[in-house]
C-alpha cells in the first residue's frame, strides 16, 4: 500500500505542474516607498508598472540593441564629433530648457553623449555593417542600378535636352533646367522598390547598360517623357550609395535585427515584455518560430 | 513489488493509464508557455549576449529615461485626488468627454482602439480604458486646484483679462515708435468711434486689424505676470490696467499699435466677465477651472506645477531620497 501511496503522490505532484502560467517577473522591493503625499504613497512597484506600460518595450529593445552595437561597432572619432555636434545643436535650439532637462534626468552632457547619442550612432551603423556583409545577396534581391533620369512634360523639351546631352553641350543638370524639367540631373539609385517613375522608364533602366548612353522613353499614358542614362548596373561600383539607398527598407532593417539578435542570443523571459515586443518589434523575438513567422510575413 | 502488481494488476493498469494521461496533459498544457529564468535569486526579464537583465536592471534603465517625469505625474495625480472633491459637474463632463474620446479613438484606430487607449492610460498610471473617466476627473481636479490657486494669488500674479484693437504698421514702415500719417489716421478713427459712444467691442470688430480677435470683440483672454508668449510691451501695459480701463495707444515694435481694454482685474470681475461672455446667469453652476481656462491652457501653463506643489506641501509631502525630491522639483520648474 505504501508503494501505491507513493505512486499517487507522485501523480498529484505532476498534476500540480499542469496549467503553469507564462513566466512573469516581479520587481524586488516593489513596495518600497519613494514619495508620500498626504495619505497616498508612490512605491517603486507603482513606478515600474507605469514606466513599463509607457516605455518598457522601447527601453528593453533599445538597451538590447545598444548592447549588440557596442560589441559590433567601434566608436570612432567621427561619431564622437557627430554626437558633440548634435548636443551643440540641441543646446542652440532649446537653450536652457535642454540643459535643465538633462539635469532633471540626472545626466551631464558627457552622460548624454555616451549613453544616448553615441549608442544611437552605433545602432545606425549596425544596419550598414549588416548590409556590407550581405551585400551580394541584397544586391541580387533589390537589383540596384545607378542612373540619371530627367523628366519632362513635353516631347519638344525632352528632345531638345537629348540633343544637347548627346552633343555634350550641356550637363544633365543644365539640360533639365534649361528645358523646363525639375529633375536635378544627379545620379540616383533605382531598385526594384522604386516607384517614382513610370513602368516604361523603369523597364528601360533595368534592361539598359552603361554603354547605351541617353535614351528617350515615353510614359505608358503618353503624358511624360523621360531621358534615362544608366551609369552603372554593377552594384559593387557604387556599393556605398546602394547601401545608403537601401538602408531604409524595412525588410532589410528587420533582417539585420533578426541576424544580430540571433547572433547575440536575445531571449525574453517575461511574458509582459514578450507581448509588448510582439506588438512593437516582432522582428526582435528570435527565440521562437512564431516570431519567425511574423518576421517572414513582413 | 512484482507480487503486488500481479495481485493488483487492474489497479496497477489504472495507475499506469492515469500516469500516461497525466504526463501528456502536463506536456500539453505547458506547451508554448514562456519559461522563466532567475539569476542571483531575481527574475530575469531578458538576456542578451549572455548577460541577464533583471527587473531591477530594466527599472533602473526606464527610470533613467523617464522616471522623474513619471514620479512627478504620480505625485500630481495623488495631490489632485486628495485636495479636490469630485463634483457632479466633473462627473457629467467626464462622461460626455469620455464618449467623445472613445468615438475618436474608434474612428482613428479601428476596432482595436481599446488596446491603444489601454496602453496610453496605463502609461499614466491607470488600469486602462475602463478608467478613462477617472483619468478625466483627475485632470479636471488638477485644473480646478490650479484655478483655486490662481484666485488665491490673484494680486501677486497680476491676473488680467484683456481685449485689444490693433493698428498694424503701414507697409514698409519699420515701426520707430512714431506713427505715420496713415497709421495715425487709422488710430484716430478708433478714438473717434469710442468718443462717439461705440463700445470697445464694437470698435474692435470694426477697426482692429487682427482678424483672429476682431470678430470676437477684441477679446484676447486672461494673462498674468508669468505669461511669456505675448509681446512684452503689450503685456506690461495690460498688467498695469484696472478693471474697465482703456490704455493709451501702446507701441509694439513687433506688431504695430495696440489699444487695450482691461475686462477684469479682480476674481469677482473675472467671474462676471466669464459669465457674460458665455451667457451664464448667476444660478448656473460653473467651475473655477472654466473661469481661468484661458489663463491655464494658454497664458500660464506652468502655474499648475506651482499649485500642485504648494498643495502637496499643505497635504504633507516627503521623499525617501532628497536627490529624488530635487529632481522632481527641477522637473516641475520650481525653485529649490
Amino acid at each position: 500500500m505504501n508503494a501505491m501511496r507513493k505512486v499517487i503522490s507522485a501523480g498529484c505532484a505532476l498534476l500540480l505542474l499542469a496549467g503553469c502560467k507564462d513566466a512573469s517577473v516581479t520587481l524586488p522591493g516593489s513596495s518600497e516607498v519613494i514619495a508620500t503625499v498626504g495619505n497616498q504613497s508612490v512605491t517603486k512597484g507603482d513606478l515600474y508598472d507605469v514606466l513599463f506600460a509607457s516605455i518598457g518595450s522601447d527601453t528593453a529593445a533599445s538597451d538590447a540593441l545598444n548592447a549588440i552595437s557596442a560589441q559590433e561597432i567601434e566608436v570612432t572619432d567621427e561619431m564622437k564629433e557627430s554626437a558633440q555636434g548634435t548636443l551643440d545643436m540641441y543646446n542652440l535650439l532649446y537653450g536652457d530648457s535642454f540643459s535643465e532637462y538633462l539635469s532633471a534626468s540626472g545626466m551631464s552632457d558627457e552622460d548624454y553623449i555616451n549613453d544616448y547619442l553615441i549608442p544611437s550612432l552605433q545602432s545606425e551603423e549596425l544596419v550598414t555593417k549588416y548590409m556590407e556583409e550581405h551585400f551580394t545577396a541584397i544586391a541580387e534581391e533589390y537589383n540596384p542600378i545607378q542612373a540619371i533620369v530627367l523628366t519632362f512634360t513635353s516631347q519638344e523639351d525632352a528632345s531638345a535636352a537629348l540633343s544637347a546631352l548627346k552633343d555634350g553641350s550641356l550637363t544633365p543638370a543644365q539640360a533639365a533646367s534649361e528645358n523646363n524639367s525639375s529633375s536635378s540631373g544627379s545620379e540616383e539609385i533605382i531598385t526594384i522598390n522604386t516607384t517614382s517613375y513610370d513602368s516604361a522608364a523603369l523597364s528601360v533602366i533595368r534592361s539598359a547598360s552603361s554603354d547605351d548612353g541617353w535614351t528617350e522613353v515615353t510614359s505608358t499614358d503618353g503624358a511624360t517623357w523621360y531621358l534615362v542614362n544608366v551609369v552603372s548596373n554593377d552594384p559593387n561600383e557604387f556599393k556605398d550609395d546602394a547601401i545608403a539607398a537601401l538602408s531604409n527598407i524595412t525588410k532589410i532593417t528587420n533582417a539585420s535585427t533578426d541576424y544580430y539578435f540571433r547572433k547575440y542570443g536575445f531571449h525574453v523571459y517575461d511574458i509582459n515584455l514578450y507581448n509588448a515586443l510582439k506588438d512593437s518589434n516582432p522582428e526582435m523575438l528570435v527565440q521562437d518560430s512564431a516570431a519567425e513567422e511574423v518576421f517572414a510575413a513582413d | 513489488m512484482n507480487s503486488f502488481i500481479k495481485k493488483n494488476w487492474f489497479v496497477s493498469l489504472l495507475v499506469v493509464v492515469f500516469a500516461v494521461i497525466s504526463v501528456y496533459y502536463i506536456y500539453d498544457s505547458n506547451k508554448g508557455k514562456l519559461k522563466g529564468k532567475t539569476a542571483n535569486g531575481e527574475g530575469v526579464v531578458y538576456s542578451i549576449n549572455g548577460e541577464d537583465v533583471t527587473a531591477t536592471g530594466l527599472y533602473d534603465s526606464m527610470y533613467k529615461n523617464n522616471g522623474t517625469a513619471a514620479l512627478a505625474e504620480a505625485i500630481t495625480r495623488a495631490v489632485a485626488d486628495q485636495a479636490v472633491e469630485t463634483t457632479d459637474l466633473m462627473k457629467d463632463n467626464a462622461a460626455s468627454q469620455s464618449t467623445s474620446i472613445l468615438n475618436n479613438y474608434l474612428s482613428t484606430y479601428g476596432s482595436d482602439y481599446r488596446t491603444t487607449l489601454d496602453a496610453q492610460l496605463q502609461g499614466l498610471g491607470y488600469a486602462g480604458t475602463d478608467e478613462l473617466e477617472a483619468y478625466l476627473i483627475n485632470y479636471f481636479k488638477q485644473s480646478e486646484l490650479t484655478a483655486q490657486y490662481a484666485e488665491q494669488h490673484y494680486d501677486d500674479l497680476k491676473i488680467r483679462n484683456v481685449s485689444y484693437i490693433l493698428i498694424k504698421f503701414e507697409d514698409g514702415n519699420s515701426g520707430e515708435g512714431t506713427p505715420t500719417e496713415d497709421e495715425q489716421a487709422r488710430m484716430d478713427a478708433v478714438d473717434e468711434a469710442l468718443a462717439s459712444g461705440k463700445t470697445f467691442e464694437e470698435a474692435a470688430a470694426e477697426f482692429s486689424e487682427d482678424a483672429s480677435t476682431a470678430s470676437n470683440g477684441g477679446v484676447l483672454g486672461t494673462l498674468d505676470a508669468n505669461t511669456t508668449t505675448l509681446d512684452s510691451a503689450f503685456q506690461q501695459a495690460s498688467l498695469s490696467l484696472k478693471e474697465g480701463e482703456i490704455s493709451d495707444w501702446v507701441y509694439s515694435e513687433n506688431f504695430g499699435y495696440f489699444l487695450i481694454q482691461c475686462n477684469a482685474s479682480t476674481p469677482e470681475g473675472l467671474e462676471a466677465f466669464y459669465r457674460a461672455q458665455n451667457g451664464l446667469t448667476e444660478d448656473i453652476e460653473i467651475s473655477k477651472a472654466g473661469i481661468y481656462d484661458s489663463l491655464l491652457s494658454s497664458y500660464d501653463t506652468t502655474l499648475v506645477n506651482q499649485a500642485i506643489w504648494d498643495t502637496a506641501e499643505e497635504l504633507g509631502i516627503s521623499f525617501t531620497d532628497p536627490d529624488t525630491e530635487a529632481a522632481v522639483k527641477q522637473y516641475l520648474g520650481l525653485e529649490d
